[in-house]
This record gives structure tokens, sequence and C-alpha cells, in this order.
């Protein structure tokens, strides 16, 4: 089991130019991690749909990386999109999903059935190019550079657990952030 | 007494987008949309983004229009039902310019309308303070263009509803 917080850093670490798109718990780490805010779009309202605006988003920027950070529980809300992404044949997208310990999004109430679904399974099945699971930090630190070179869709499962306090969501508001990602894209 | 032959082609609603230089159709495929799909497949200047349900639409053209891109929608009104919390999160509250042609179900000018879908879709799209515009022959399909020019005024999704199945 891995710290959330130290594998968003790593991520971070790999990150260089890609766009972010970060949802639910695995944003309000990611808020406080990245240094390149004006290419990051959050999904603080229908957090399910991560994986769809990424997919958009790759679609329309072939040239740059697209980084999905997801939730298990966000994931389960949308399991369609598994098949949508793993169909698309976008060579540049990346998809994360934090399998979280103290299921965090609901507080730490038990979501039923949840650890027996095998959302690793799901995405092989559903067509991804190539999936990962890491459980341990050393081997994610080791693994995401190969993760990051791979053609995708990339599935790229990990299993996290959370401890101290819950950080904030970021404060600005969704409209303005997407407003500045696109003013950025268009400028360059 | 003469009669008036309306009939929607597909290539009539292409001719739209093109010219208003749209580069992605999202959409999900129904049974009426059959032969939309053939030429669409054949256009080079479209890119065709296959969904597993409707709601994923909006948010890929969500994703679409941030990275550059000029999408269109194209789903049946049925879809804009399952589609609510991402037209209202994806659409409304980040300022989505989005064009969003809606096969309009059981939509008749003749009799009554019986199928729920029809008889809610007006309604639905109110509520929401979603403009539209209906076209069902050849000679509306400016009206995407229209719905176009709304939805870049006022930064907010435009639908068209199609109330007439697709001539071949």
């Amino acid at each position: 089991m891995i710290p959330s917080m130290e594998a968003t850093k790593a991520i971070n670490y790999h990150r260089k130019d890609s766009l972010v798109v970060a949802t639910s718990s695995a944003l309000r780490e990611w808020n406080g991690v990245s240094q390149r805010r004006n290419l990051d779009v959050d999904l603080t309202d229908c957090m399910d749909r991560a994986p769809a605006v990424g997919l958009g988003l790759a679609l329309a920027q072939p040239n740059r990386k697209v980084l999905v950070l997801d939730c298990d529980a966000t994931l389960r809300t949308d399991l369609g999109a598994l098949a949508t992404v793993g169909q698309s044949e976008t060579e540049n997208l990346v998809h994360f999903v934090f399998d979280d310990a103290n299921r965090s999004s609901t507080d730490g109430l038990p979501i039923h059935g949840a650890d027996n679904v095998n959302l690793l399974a799901m995405a092989e099945g559903a067509g991804y190019a190539k999936s990962y699971q890491f459980d341990a930090l050393e081997e994610l630190l080791i693994g995401l550079e190969e993760v990051m070179e791979q053609p995708g869709p990339v599935f790229v499962l990990v299993k996290v657990f959370r401890d101290g306090e819950t950080l904030p969501f970021p404060e600005r508001p969704m409209a303005e952030g997407w407003g500045a990602v696109r003013q950025t894209l268009v400028n360059t | 007494m003469t009669t008036q032959e309306t009939v929607l082609h597909p290539a009539a609603i292409i001719e739209e987008l093109k010219k208003n230089e749209f580069t992605h159709v999202v959409w999900l495929p129904d049974s009426e949309t059959n032969f939309m799909y053939q030429l669409l497949t054949n256009e080079p200047t479209l890119d065709l983004v296959p969904v597993c349900r409707e709601g994923e639409t909006m948010a890929i053209a969500a994703g679409l229009w941030v990275g550059g891109k000029k999408p269109v929608v194209l789903i049946q009104n049925t879809g804009i039902f399952e589609s609510g919390d991402s037209i209202r999160g994806l659409g409304l509250d980040v300022n989505q310019p989005l064009v969003m042609l809606v096969g309009y179900r059981g939509w008749s000018r003749h009799g009554i309308t019986n199928d729920s879908a029809a008889r809610f879709i007006e309604h639905i799209l109110h509520a929401w303070g979603i403009s539209y515009y209906l076209i069902e022959t050849d000679d509306d399909a400016g009206r995407i263009t229209s719905a176009l020019e709304e939805a870049e005024r006022t930064s907010k999704p435009v639908a068209v509803l199609v109330g007439t199945e697709f001539g071949a």
C-alpha cells in the first residue's frame, strides 16, 4: 500500500508538460502538489467524468500527454468510461486510478462489493493498450518511467492509503480554471 | 394544392457542420442515425467519437473544447435526460458553447404525442434555460448555424431538435 500523497508526488515528478485531469480525493492532493496549475483541469463537480474529459483533451491535444487522476469510487459510478476510453486508441492518455483503502470519498463508509470489483481486469477487457498495478512506493517510483513511455490508452491502478487531515479542494472555480487551461493551450 | 416533401437528409446536416468548421461529432449511435453514420465515416474533416452512454458526450465535448477544438454532440432526446448532470456541471457551469443535435423521438405535428420522451424534452430544456431550434427539412439545416452563433454569444449549450428521421 502506498501513501496517497507520495504517489501523487511521484506522478507530479513525471508529468512534465502533461495536461492533468484530477477528480475527487485525488484532486485534493494534486491541488497541493502541482506546480503547473495552468495545465490542470479540475473536477470538483461531475467527478465521475474525469476519464471522459481526459479523452476529449487527449483527442484535442494529440501531441501532449494527458494524465487522468481518478479514484476507485468515482470510476465505479461510470464504468462505461472504461470501454469508451479503451476503444478510443488514444495513445497519449494515461488513466491513473487511486484505489483507496480508507474510502476517503465516502468518509470511510463501505461501498457494497467495492473490494470484489476488479478494475484492472475491466480495463484490460475494455481494450486499454497496457495496464499496471502498483502496491509499493518503490515499484511505482521505478515503474512510472515505463508507464509514461507506453503508447496508450494506459490504465494504472495504484493501491493507496490516506492518513492525516483531509486536504481542501481547490478554491479556483471550475469555470475559471478550465478557462485558464483553454487560454494556455490556445496560446501555445 | 401542392404538397411539400419534408425530408431531412444527413448531407444537409453535414454541410452545415463543415461550413461552421466543427471538428468532432461526439455521439451515441442509434437506429435512426444509420444514414448519418455512413456519411460521417466518409467525411475527412469531422472526427467521430463514439461513447457508451450519452452523459459521456458532454464530458468529452468539454475536454475537446478546453483543448481548442469545436465539437458537436449528436444524441437522442432520451440521452438528454440521461445526460442531465453533465449538461449542468460540464456544460452550463463551465460556460461551454456547445451545440447539441438531439433526435426528437416521438415528435409529431399531427395528432397526439404519446411518447414521453417527446412530451418532456422541451420542458426540460426550458428548466435549464437552454435555447433550442427545431429542424425538420433540409431547408431548416441553417438553424444549426443560428444555434452555434447563440452558443458562442452566450457561452452556453444550445440544442437543435431534429424533428424527423433522416432520409436516405
